[in-house]
């Protein structure tokens, strides 16, 4: 699994040597899955946890600050991992490239691997975290306006800035990894390759930054 | 892959919906949650031709959400109801340590709510799972139409849920029980 690294291009087309294995593949998207809710749940106690627990009377209004994030966390990695694969099976379908379409779903399902260190990493500066003592606010959140006042707090903070931008960085690098399976199942060229892979990026960010 | 299969997705979504409601609403009663509500007859109803045009947008956007989930297959659907069926039961837990007998008006609208979601949720997953099979094995087994029927009726009950909602929640503006 380490070639999934330093030797990415190598390691899927290994992988076709061998039968898929699908439990083997699962074990990606649902390890982070796993390792992000973690990350998730400790952000959100320290993030929100002071701060729900000082809003008497007006405290749904930061329910989801505090769980749904954790709730979300447990289906955006196979969401990605599925949605990126339909879009590339599609494609494969439309321009009549292999005949082996499942492999596409397995090679990105094994990409998932790669992001296991860094969510893993992820839990560990979550544990480290302390938030300011700024975003302490003078009374409870009682209304839109100072909810969006906090999470203004949240966006200007540099240290979830840092992870975020990070964060952003393993993405492009798991889609990448997406381009190099698409390849090394497919007759597409690897530049091709990357090139679908770095579009569907794209899509899905704009897609999320629409809605 | 026919009618049964649809069955077994309801079923399967119904139990996941379940699952999340209960651990919302432990969530919740673990964390002592109160909400203040505002007392009945405080302020005059609005038209329920409005209200239900408002909850209809509301709630379709969440529909259209679980419908979009058939690009992933019908997983980003299942996320999306399982997210909301656990704020449900926060909220349901919620109503229920602070004033017990707002659940009535809770009750029949977010049951009503829920079937709908879980339905288009199950819907979405079997046309998800025809979308694999065409793609994956060039495979085109199963009947669209029962998908696509099950999605309509899901949009169907999206209305009615909304428009028992406005009709409950006049009832209680208006302090009528």
């Amino acid at each position: 699994m380490l070639g999934l690294v330093y030797q990415p291009i190598v390691f899927f087309h290994a992988r076709l040597t061998t039968p898929p294995s699908w439990w083997l593949a699962l074990g990606g998207p649902l390890g982070c899955a796993a390792l992000a809710m973690v990350s998730h749940a400790i952000l959100s106690e320290k993030i929100a946890g002071p701060i729900v627990a000082t809003a008497v009377g007006s405290r749904s209004l930061l329910t989801s600050l505090q769980y749904m994030g954790v709730v979300n966390a447990a289906f955006v990695y196979v969401v990605v991992w599925l949605t990126a694969s339909a879009f590339m099976m599609s494609f494969d379908v439309v321009t009549g490239g292999t005949t082996d379409v499942p492999r596409i779903l397995e090679g990105n399902a094994l990409a998932f691997y790669s992001q296991l260190p860094w969510l893993a990493m992820l839990i560990a500066l979550a544990a480290a975290f302390e938030p300011p003592a700024a975003w302490m606010l003078d009374g409870p959140i009682a209304t839109a306006a100072d909810l969006e006042r906090f999470k203004r707090l949240l966006q200007q903070d540099p240290f979830l800035a840092t992870v975020r931008g990070l964060n952003e960085c393993f993405a492009v690098w798991l889609y990448v990894l997406f381009g190099v399976s698409y390849h090394a199942a497919t007759r597409c060229t690897l530049p091709g390759s990357l090139l679908l892979a770095l579009t569907t990026y794209v899509i899905f960010h704009l897609l999320s930054v629409l809605f | 892959m026919r009618a049964p299969f649809l069955r077994h997705l309801v079923a399967a979504n119904t139990l996941l919906v379940g699952c999340a409601v209960i651990c919302g609403a432990a969530f919740a009663a673990s964390d002592g949650r109160r909400v203040v509500l505002p007392p009945a007859g405080s302020s005059a109803p609005a038209p329920i031709a409005e209200s239900t045009v408002q909850i209809v947008r509301q709630n379709g956007r969440v529909w259209l959400f679980i419908c979009a989930g058939v690009g992933s297959f019908g997983a980003a659907g299942a996320g999306v109801l399982v997210a909301n069926a656990f704020r449900f039961g926060m909220d349901v837990a919620t109503v229920a340590l602070s004033a017990p007998a707002e659940l009535t008006f809770l009750a029949a609208h977010g049951l009503l709510e829920f079937a709908a979601f879980t339905l288009a949720a199950a819907a979405v997953q079997y046309l998800g799972w025809m979308l694999l099979l065409l793609l994956a094995v060039n495979r085109s087994s199963g009947r669209l139409a029962i998908g696509l029927c099950a999605l309509a009726g899901s949009g169907g009950l999206v209305v009615l849920a909304a428009w028992v909602e406005a009709l409950s929640h006049a009832a209680r503006i208006a302090g009528g029980g």
